[in-house]
């Protein structure tokens, strides 16, 4: 049968993988780790370090997501995901315990839940109204499977022993230590005597091991002596089926959480606010958002309370690169980060944190951000940013986004100009779009497809930040706060004399 | 099930007490009542008579109840009538107090043995031991219910309700049902033999009689377990043996249904677990009860040590003569008393001090002046205390008394060791009054005495005419006695009409009566009788 996945088009090469370098720049890591404690008992973390993948995998990926996103799927791959993990405990039951008997009964259950497992999500999905060639095919592939007479035969044969397990009561009559074993049922009239409420928690000594304590080991074997049809049933079941999983399946089970655990945090972060669009399709150097913002302080905000502050950007006419002034702290690496999160969120085929967004398909993600915590001397440090900066203007890139943060902070004013030109420019000439922030405001002008951006500060005579990131010139501010602060009008001061004072008037 | 014999509509609960309990303790010498009452005032009958033990519970739940003060009318009556049940019925609230406190004994003991326990037996030692406290709650309940049906006088709506709730919500039929369920897990304690209740050398054994009813789960595991049965039968002590005899072989390869005659160690060992379960599920069910058991005798060792100890005052006082009477709670405009005597030093004394009358009503500020050695202290103490007294729901040491309700009641009192010119102490004392001012609220009264004494007369009288004059426009009740003499002329001169001017009463001879009369504040204190009576004029 030919390769099938909900992630990719065809069989992707998934030796290797390893976090993509640009992760701890954009912050990546903690918005994946909020995604990946939504599915904690899977492995979604490597799932998202497979970045770039091709287009057409990204637009693949993109309808599945949007199917994803209807409550009835999601909740149907959410229900598969609940009762695979089901049947894998069982399994695991059924290699811990050591009696043969009951290894065989756990069989039953293995099996029996994985069929469940199977054949709902496959009525779920027959009758789903799913649209992307993803499910759709994965809709086929499981109707096949699940109409294969095996898979029938074991799904029926398991259930019929489960449901005859079900009905069955053992009565055991205790006196000291002579025990009487029958079948049937018993009201419990003793419990009613207790006064326990409805749903009260429930007598179950036995359960909470997998494996059979000699006490019931003793019971079932004195009790399967004079009935041993149903026991006889399980082991000749166990031998009939000895497995019937499919690799398939089971790879589904752990691809599926891609989007599930994806979409259970797009969620929570839309229930605290923020906001998540769908990327439209757009070609390079064609590139615009509204109301973009830093997911990964969303997620570090949302449990402070804090508001996170949004920013526009478009790339105009035979523009293909942002250079970002403005003064320290005022949200430019915030902006470069966000738009670094808005290439690759689009590019893995997923919603991104924005109002509106057009995003191209980009073949790489290059990051370049200055590494603070450098001890060397100004000299080590130039030399460190450049060791990292030489393999990404070799990479063969045409068509890959660029953010560099920060560069060449140490060296002189004058060389830092022309070597910021000279790498936006190998950059521009290759094709190549993107990001590059900035304290030289030189490298903003004259230079053809750089538009300039600054991070803004409000009217306000302490120049509070706005963190918004605008095409604005900064105004000259500064040589007024001195004469304010000689005639005591700070707001400090006009508070403190407007309430202060007036006790005495 | 709630004991509610402080509130008619709540548990005890120490939690709104007076500002500065601690003060108004000192301030009202109240210590000796917490001491007094503590001690059994009369030897028991029958036994030989020896100095009893404190019970400080007494005297400790006398302070608490004693410091939160009451809040309406409605709520001191409720008190009133219990107490005046207590007096007539005083072996009643002593059984019941001596039933609360011998089962809190008992309690603790069996509670501090399941700490006791290390590790592995931990598990069961609580088991056990809850066992005997449901056994030991159960056997209270039922000696109370006993006492309650004995005393058929108790007329109050607090002790009468609390004996009705008893009947009602621990009928017979609950009680047979937990004594029921009690005896059908017996097979369990008999089966820890140091538990055992028939000793090691009986020739009898409990086993347990069991029919369960199991579910089977995945794995073969045996599921749910539902009781239909649960009984310990008792019968004669067989042997065990290691192994099968003849005849049980025999009955298990011909019985009708499977049979299983545990042997093994192991198997044994399960069974037993199994029967520790199920008798810690039984004893599960009792949770909800047990819990509500257990406030309720907390509260019931709480509550009824209040009662006992004011039958200790009142025994004492009967003792030495002192006649006490129920308070009137009237409106905050309201005070006036005949024959109020300094409680605390008549129980310390055991024996009258002299009574003092005043009529107060409409008075909003009291201010007493007079001579040194003149009693103005302890006519304001005895005020303080009948106050205090009143609002807990306690009688009072005097003929009549009639008084508004003050919740919010503060004591600054100056003692005479204190009075020395300090900055520092002026600093703190005035650091007490501010904190005083803080605290103020809806239905204050302050008493002062001898206040703002740690700095010179003149600026003392201009604080205080300050402090006092506040308190009172802002609807406080201010008791003040003062050697300010400045302050005091100043306020006379007022004329104000809610204020009223006690002086101590002195006869023409100059011989003090302690008596306090309405007067005018003379300009002088300075102890010109002293000096007349030590050094002559």
């Amino acid at each position: 049968m030919a390769y099938f996945s909900v992630l990719d088009t065809e069989k992707p090469d998934t030796t290797d993988i390893s976090r993509p370098g640009f992760f701890w720049d954009l912050n990546l890591n903690q918005i994946i780790d909020a995604v990946q404690q939504q599915s904690p008992q899977y492995d979604v973390l490597k799932l998202f370090y497979r970045y770039p993948i091709t287009e057409a995998c990204a637009e693949y990926r993109r309808a599945v997501y949007q199917d994803i996103k209807q409550p009835e799927i999601y909740d149907c791959f959410k229900t598969f995901s609940q009762d695979m993990r089901g049947a894998a405990a069982a399994a695991g039951c059924r290699d811990a315990v050591k009696t043969n008997l009951q290894k065989k009964a756990w069989h039953v259950s293995a099996v029996h839940r994985y069929c469940t497992a199977v054949s709902g999500l496959q009525a779920a999905l027959s009758g789903s109204s799913c649209k992307s060639e993803g499910l759709r095919k994965l809709s086929e592939y499981l109707d096949n499977y699940t109409s294969q007479k095996d898979f029938q035969k074991c799904r029926e044969d398991a259930g019929a022993i489960r449901q005859a397990l079900a009905d069955f009561h053992v009565i055991l009559e205790i006196e000291d230590n002579r025990i009487v074993i029958t079948q049937g049922r018993r009201s419990g009239a003793y419990a009613g005597l207790l006064g326990y409420r409805e749903g009260a928690e429930e007598l179950t000594p036995f359960l909470g091991v997998p494996g059979m304590s000699p006490l019931e080991e003793a019971i079932f074997e004195a009790f399967r002596k004079k009935n041993p049809e149903i026991f006889d049933k399980v082991e000749d079941f166990a031998e009939r089926c000895p497995s019937c999983t499919d690799d398939t399946v089971l790879r589904l089970e752990q691809e599926i959480q891609y989007y599930l655990a994806f979409y259970c945090f797009e969620q929570k972060m839309k229930e605290q606010g923020f906001l998540f669009c769908t990327p439209d399709k757009a070609s390079n150097p064609d590139m615009e958002a509204q109301g973009l913002y830093d997911l990964a302080l969303a997620c570090a905000n949302c449990t402070r309370g804090n508001p996170v502050v949004t920013n526009d950007f478009d790339y105009r006419q035979g523009e293909r690169f942002f250079v970002v002034g403005g003064p320290n702290q005022g949200g430019k690496t915030t902006f470069a980060r966000s738009m670094g999160q808005l290439i690759y969120f689009a590019g893995m085929g997923l919603d991104v944190p924005a109002e509106r967004a057009r995003v191209p398909h980009f073949t790489a993600l290059l990051t370049h951000f200055s590494a603070e915590e450098s001890l060397g001397s100004g000299k080590g440090k130039l030399k460190e940013e450049l060791t990292r900066l030489a393999p990404m203007m070799k990479e063969e890139a045409g068509n890959a986004f660029v953010i560099i943060n920060e560069l060449f902070t140490t060296a002189a004013h004058y060389d830092g100009c022309i070597m910021g030109k000279r790498v936006l420019e190998h950059f521009i000439e290759k094709g190549c779009m993107g990001v590059y922030v900035t304290h030289l405001r030189e490298l903003g002008e004259g230079i053809e497809g750089v538009a300039a951006l600054t991070a803004m500060v409000d009217g306000s005579r302490e120049r509070k930040r706005t963190y918004k990131i605008s095409r604005e010139h900064m105004e000259g501010v500064g040589y007024a706060e001195d004469i304010v602060k000689k005639y005591g009008l700070t707001y400090q001061e006009l508070h403190r004399r407007l309430t202060e004072d007036r006790e005495g008037w | 099930m709630q004991v509610r014999l402080l509130y008619p509509d709540r548990e005890w609960k120490y939690t709104g007490a007076y500002y500065d309990q601690e003060s108004v303790i000192k301030d009202l010498g109240l210590s000796i009542l917490f001491q007094v009452s503590s001690r059994s005032q009369e030897p028991k009958k029958g036994t030989v008579q020896r100095a009893d033990e404190a019970d400080r519970h007494l005297g400790g739940m006398l302070k608490q109840v004693m410091m939160v003060p009451l809040k309406t009318k409605e709520e001191i009556v409720y008190r009133q009538e219990i107490l005046r049940d207590c007096m007539e019925n005083m072996e009643f609230m002593e059984s019941l107090y001596e039933i609360a406190k011998d089962m809190t004994f008992r309690w603790e003991a069996l509670g501090k043995q399941q700490l006791d326990k290390p590790g592995s037996r931990e598990k069961k030692a609580n088991l056990l031991s809850r066992i005997e406290i449901l056994h030991l709650f159960v056997n209270t309940l039922t000696g109370i219910k006993a006492l309650c049906r004995r005393y058929d006088t108790l007329r109050s709506p607090g002790l009468t309700a609390f004996c009705r709730r008893l009947e009602e919500e621990f009928g017979e039929e609950q009680e047979e049902r937990i004594r029921g369920i009690l005896s059908d897990i017996i097979f369990y304690c008999d089966g820890q033999q140091e538990y055992s209740l028939k000793g090691s050398d009986s020739r009898e054994e409990s086993i347990s009689r069991m029919v369960l009813d199991c579910s089977v789960e995945e794995g073969m595991k045996l599921g749910r377990i539902r009781l239909e049965e649960v009984s310990t039968i008792t019968r004669k002590l067989r042997k065990r043996r290691g192994e099968m005899t003849f005849r049980e072989k025999v009955m298990t390869a011909f019985a009708q249904e499977p049979m299983l005659i545990l042997k093994n160690v192991d198997l044994l060992e399960d069974l037993k677990q199994l029967n520790e379960q199920i008798t810690a599920y039984i004893m599960d069910s009792f949770r909800p009860l047990m819990e509500d058991l257990k406030s309720f005798f907390e509260e019931l060792y709480d509550q009824t040590a209040f009662y006992q100890a004011c039958c200790n005052l009142f025994t004492r006082c009967r003792h030495s003569h002192i006649h006490l009477c129920f308070p009137e709670a009237g409106g905050r405009e309201q005070l006036h008393f005949q024959g109020l005597m300094e409680f605390c030093m008549a129980v310390y004394r055991g024996q009258k001090p002299v009574g003092n009358d005043c009529d107060g009503d409409g008075k909003k500020l009291l201010v007493v002046t007079g001579a040194n050695q003149g009693g103005k202290s302890t006519f304001l103490r005895s005020i303080g205390i009948a106050q205090v007294m009143m609002q807990c729901g306690m009688p009072v040491c005097a003929e009549a008394y009639t008084s508004g309700i003050f919740p919010h009641l503060f004591t600054h009192f100056t003692r005479r060791e204190d009075s020395a010119m300090n900055s520092g102490r002026l600093d703190e004392e005035l650091g007490r009054v501010d904190g005083i001012i803080r605290h103020l609220g809806d239905g204050s009264m302050v008493l002062l005495n001898e206040s703002f004494a740690t700095t010179t007369e003149e600026e003392g009288s201009e604080i205080a005419d300050d402090v006092i004059r506040a308190m009172v426009e802002a609807g406080v009740k201010v008791l003040t006695v003062t050697h300010l003499l400045a302050f005091a002329r100043k306020m006379y001169e007022r004329h104000l009409p809610e204020t009223a001017f006690l002086t101590a009463q002195r006869k023409e001879d100059g011989t003090r009566t302690y008596k306090m009369i309405a007067g005018a504040p003379e300009l002088t204190s300075f102890g010109l009788d002293l000096y007349e009576e030590l050094i002559g004029s």
